[in-house]
């Protein structure tokens, strides 16, 4: 890894040298939603969609944790975690995680090999902006759209200045973050650097309740450590053409600790990526022009020394994309574009090098009236993958303001989910034949908000409906080995609600969130002698999930306390086997001293308060109660006075 | 949420005591039942026969089920209830000796011992690599094959219930044969492929022969009346050009044990990979078949040199036992391997008797010896 190393070292001295120019003059005073640039479609298309922001203020106080910690701790989605620093899936909706797609500046980072996405891969700190859009939209958003997306974004803002950050974390079981950031915001050009390291030996103690005699064990092979490079600059190379660009370079080497059943475990992996993506952007009063390529590398190389069993996989993607949004009067918006994406795959357990081409047409039309009270978006999509047609998809979305303080909006989609390459390819019982998943995503949802003096409340409520047919399983339908099938149909619903407060009075400031998910999700269609599995529960996905948290605030102090619960999970598709709900808690004291151009924050976060054993996949170990201290430094000048 | 009161501090500390002085008395000497005693109460799983389920690999949801032949019924996760925990990530074979029934936890690296008609935890062997099946040798000690390090047989000391022997034997060791103080063991191939079949000195515990047979993958064996000894051949499937792939025959292959010489070869089919054999109540007749995805399982008198064409059991059966009292044989059918699969009784015939709904992936059965 010693390109990473290089190249890091080479981007932090450009960095600072570009970084500091105080002769800088402020023009522009009006705030451009810069985020419009990177993810337009987002902004600009899925108001007819549930979508639930995860704050700034929320976001920092993770800086030094990934994001699944995040999740988890914030928001009432899906969270398939081995452990506190393993692999962590995240699924919306009661879906599967290759179901949820996780899309970085417009880009989709979904495995071309098994669909998923690993949530503890990602440092908070390298992402400025998180948006969780529930529900389908294949026709926006392509594949993999069919429970829901989590948006990640880096936002970049002209004219902010110069901003040092350096956040440092300690933590129980020898975890260790540290993140400095170099970010130089001027009239014409935006810079920004961010490298990262974080460690954990994440050596717990645990009962282990699955060993003769229960025995107090310590984990053993859980250590992680990540280190890499987020470096994004924006120019504008005129009034209005703008160009983005991201690299985004990660080593991270992973241990994986055995079940509380299993005894011991040697096995790891190691995965390394460069991402790397340029935008350019034609922003006009009519027609705006986005026009990406991105490039993505990576290696996944695990290792299971106890079984000699080392198994490697190479993965490569190309995207080219070209939109284009016009605007047609006051009421008209037009997006369409078409979308190229080359995907390559190397693995021990295919023949060849497996490859594919993608090329997808998208549309979508936005009605909205002259004062924004109602606006729908129709959108079409249509995807050619190697001269195969998956299936049309398209969306109907609608917002609608009754009055300022309470909307309603509604969503109609189809969705699909294309084929992976493990389900195709792997050796034996990959089936090359298989088509697409597709299916059906409706919801409406009704938003409350209500400011009044210095409180204010805001409450949604949810209905879905999600359906997905020719679901891909596994199924020893051949004799000798299993292989893939599309045969099963699932069928989600369920309901969301979430209830804000929040209270202002003199330096204090107090908010309180309570949210609350049921979540019917079950088989619709069964195999051979599983039958019994009709109308039973998806594995995994608890029927109720609640979150609630209180934040209070004086002056410059925090006490921020969030509270989850995850109810009874199945194992079997006969709902026979199950793990039992659980409840944590996380307890955080924050204090800000700002002087002058610096700013520090102090964090000291207890997790687990309530020392709860519990399991989120069954058997894996959990830490009880543990800390963590952080530290965050900023330096601010900026340009505008 | 949380409360801790005196009197869940006070049922804590009586339990801890319970448990300190009830592991006093373990640790001296094992409960013996005698199984002639009148005078003592036989546990809840004292008429039948156990039943290991798989489970999901790397889910640790294996099971332990009990059939019994009072209520002609089976009991679903027996261990688990007893214990109040998971038996393990797949739970591979289960063998009665005396009062004890090991249980093989092949994912999981461990046997775990139980007092057999209670179910109840006793004991636990580590330091294993892939196990696969438990043999009685005799009341101080008792065999482990295993797949890890190259596959191997396991000595394990009855008195610590620990390692004592490592005895390296072929690749993928799987079932084992004690006939005249000798163990014969078939070594699979595990992963890849073997032809041979590791005869081992009860005695010294050391290898003394290997035989080299004229079919791929042994994975079985089975003493008949005549007392020879024989092995069942799975064939080798080659899926390393998937989809293309290649094939060997399987095979029953008799050995006398006099000399460790093989004395007759059968090829079963080309096509048909089974990994069971054992012989009916007389020992007059080779009952075989089972394995993932292996349909039919045909039954053979001793004498016979060609194999039968119609299959006694007509059913895709993954593993099955005859238990040797009754003459019954306990099979089972594993559809999928993330819901319950079935328990079928036949007799020797293969007439069926009953079915019962088992856990996720039955594989076999365990019985008592007499």
């Amino acid at each position: 890894m010693n390109f990473i190393k290089l190249t890091l070292a080479l981007l932090l001295i450009s960095g600072y040298i570009l970084a500091d120019n105080p002769d800088d003059t402020p023009i522009d005073t009006i705030h451009l939603k810069e985020i419009e640039i990177v993810a337009n479609r987002l902004v600009n298309f899925t108001m007819g969609a549930k979508i639930q922001p995860i704050t700034t203020e929320i976001k920092n106080g993770y800086n030094y944790s990934n994001l699944s910690e995040l999740l988890a701790q914030t928001t009432t989605l899906g969270i398939k975690s081995y452990g506190i620093a393993g692999q962590s899936n995240v699924s919306l909706r009661g879906m599967h995680s290759k179901h949820t797609a996780v899309i970085w500046n417009g880009i989709n980072l979904q495995s071309s090999t098994s669909g998923g996405f690993d949530m503890n891969s990602v440092p908070s700190f390298i992402v400025d902006d998180i948006n969780l859009q529930c529900g389908g939209s294949g026709a926006l958003f392509g594949s993999g759209a069919v429970g829901g997306i989590v948006h990640l974004n880096n936002n970049l803002q002209f004219n902010t200045g110069l901003k040092i950050n350096y956040t440092q974390s300690i933590g129980s079981f020898n975890n260790f973050f540290e993140g400095l950031k170099f970010e130089t915001g001027r009239e014409k050009f935006v810079s920004s650097t961010r490298i990262y390291h974080k460690y954990g030996k994440n050596d717990f103690n645990f009962i282990n309740t699955q060993q003769f005699g229960k025995p107090e064990q310590t984990q053993q092979n859980a250590a992680s450590e990540q280190y890499g490079l987020l470096q994004s600059n924006a120019f504008k190379i005129n009034y209005k053409q703008k160009l983005v660009s991201n690299i985004w370079l990660q080593h991270h080497y992973l241990e994986i600790p055995p079940t509380m059943a299993n005894t011991t475990s040697e096995s790891n992996q190691n995965t390394d990526f460069a991402r790397i993506s340029l935008l350019w952007n034609y922003n006009g009063e009519i027609a705006s022009w986005y026009s990406r390529v991105y490039y993505n590398y990576e290696s996944l190389l695990y290792n299971d020394p106890l079984i000699s069993l080392n198994s490697d996989l190479y993965n490569s993607s190309v995207v080219a994309e070209i939109e284009n949004k016009l605007s047609i009067g006051n009421s008209i918006l037009i997006n369409s574009g078409i979308n190229y994406n080359y995907q390559q795959a190397k693995s021990d357990n295919y023949q060849d090098l497996k490859k594919r081409n993608r090329i997808a047409a998208f549309t979508s039309i936005k009605y909205y009236t002259l004062n924004h009270k109602f606006a729908s978006v129709l959108s079409l999509r249509e995807e050619l993958i190697d001269n195969n047609f998956s299936p049309f998809t398209f969306s109907l979305s609608t917002r609608y303001y009754l009055i300022p303080e309470l909307n309603i909006n509604a969503n109609i989609s189809r969705t699909y989910n294309v084929v992976t390459f493990n389900d195709l390819y792997w050796q034996p019982g990959g089936n090359p034949d298989l088509k697409s998943e597709d299916g059906w995503s409706e919801d409406i949802g009704l938003n409350l908000d209500i400011p009044f003096g210095n409180h204010s409340i805001a409450f949604n409520i949810s209905y879905f409906n999600i359906n997905l047919n020719n679901h891909i399983i596994w199924l020893p339908t051949s004799g000798t080995y299993w292989s893939a099938e599309n045969v099963e149909s699932l069928w989600s619903r369920g309901v969301e609600t979430a209830l804000n407060y929040q209270f202002t009075f003199n330096r204090w400031k107090t908010e309180t969130g309570l949210m609350y998910d049921y979540t019917r999700s079950t088989y619709e269609s069964a195999e051979n002698a599983e039958e019994a599995s009709i109308g039973n529960q998806i594995l995994y996905i608890p029927k109720h999930k609640g979150n609630a948290f209180v934040n209070v605030y004086y002056k410059n102090i925090s006490l921020k306390y969030t509270h989850s619960y995850v109810g009874k999970r199945y194992l079997t598709k006969d709902n026979l086997q199950s793990i039992d709900p659980y409840q944590t808690a996380n307890l955080s004291l924050g204090a800000n001293f700002s002087l002058k151009k610096n700013d520090i924050t102090v964090q000291f976060k207890i997790n687990n308060i309530w020392n709860e054993t519990y399991e989120v996949m069954a058997f894996y170990a959990m830490p009880l109660r543990y800390y963590s201290i952080s530290l965050s430094y900023t330096f601010k000048n900026q340009l505008i006075n | 949420m949380k409360k801790f009161n005196l009197k869940t501090g006070f049922l804590l500390l009586f339990s801890v005591f319970i448990m300190l002085s009830a592991c006093e008395e373990e640790d001296s000497t094992p409960i013996i039942i005698d199984p002639n005693d009148t005078t003592v109460v036989n546990g809840p799983y004292y008429n039948g026969v156990l039943i290991t389920n798989e489970g999901t690999f790397g889910l640790g949801n294996g099971s332990l089920s009990f059939y019994s032949y009072e209520k002609d019924s089976l009991s679903n996760n027996i261990f688990s209830a007893t214990n109040d925990r998971a038996l393990g990530d797949v739970v591979q074979s289960v063998t009665i000796q005396d009062t004890l029934a090991f249980i093989v936890v092949n994912a999981s690296n461990k046997v775990e011992v139980v007092i057999n008609e209670y179910c109840s935890e006793y004991k636990v062997i580590n330091n294993l690599i892939s196990p696969r099946y438990y043999h009685a040798i005799d009341s101080t000690k008792g065999y482990v094959s295993q797949w890890g390090e190259n596959g191997a047989v396991k000595v394990i000391d009855l008195k610590t219930f620990t390692v004592s022997k490592t005895i390296a034997t072929g690749a993928g060791s799987e079932q084992m044969l004690l006939h005249n103080n000798y163990v014969y063991v078939a070594n699979s191939g595990g992963y890849g492929n073997n032809n041979t079949v590791s005869v081992i000195d009860a005695n010294t515990d050391e290898v003394v022969k290997t035989i080299v047979l004229d079919g791929d993958s042994p994975r079985d064996l089975a003493l008949d009346a005549n007392g020879y000894i024989w092995v069942i051949c799975a064939g080798y499937v080659d899926w390393s050009n998937y989809p293309a792939y290649t094939e060997t025959t399987s095979k029953l292959i008799k050995i006398n044990p006099d000399n460790n010489s093989v004395v007759a070869s059968i090829a079963i089919g080309e096509s048909y990979h089974p990994t069971c054999i054992e012989t009916n109540k007389d020992k007059t007749h080779l009952i075989y078949g089972g394995g993932f995805g292996v349909q039919g399982v045909y039954k053979m008198a001793i004498d016979e040199s060609t194999p039968p064409s119609t299959p006694i059991i007509n059913k895709y059966i993954y593993g099955f036992n005859v238990a040797q009292k009754q003459g019954n044989i306990f099979a089972t059918e594993a559809p999928t391997y993330t819901s319950n699969g079935t328990l079928y009784r036949f007799d020797e015939n293969g007439t069926e008797l009953g079915s019962y709904e088992a856990g996720i992936g039955p594989n076999g059965a365990g019985f008592k010896k007499k």
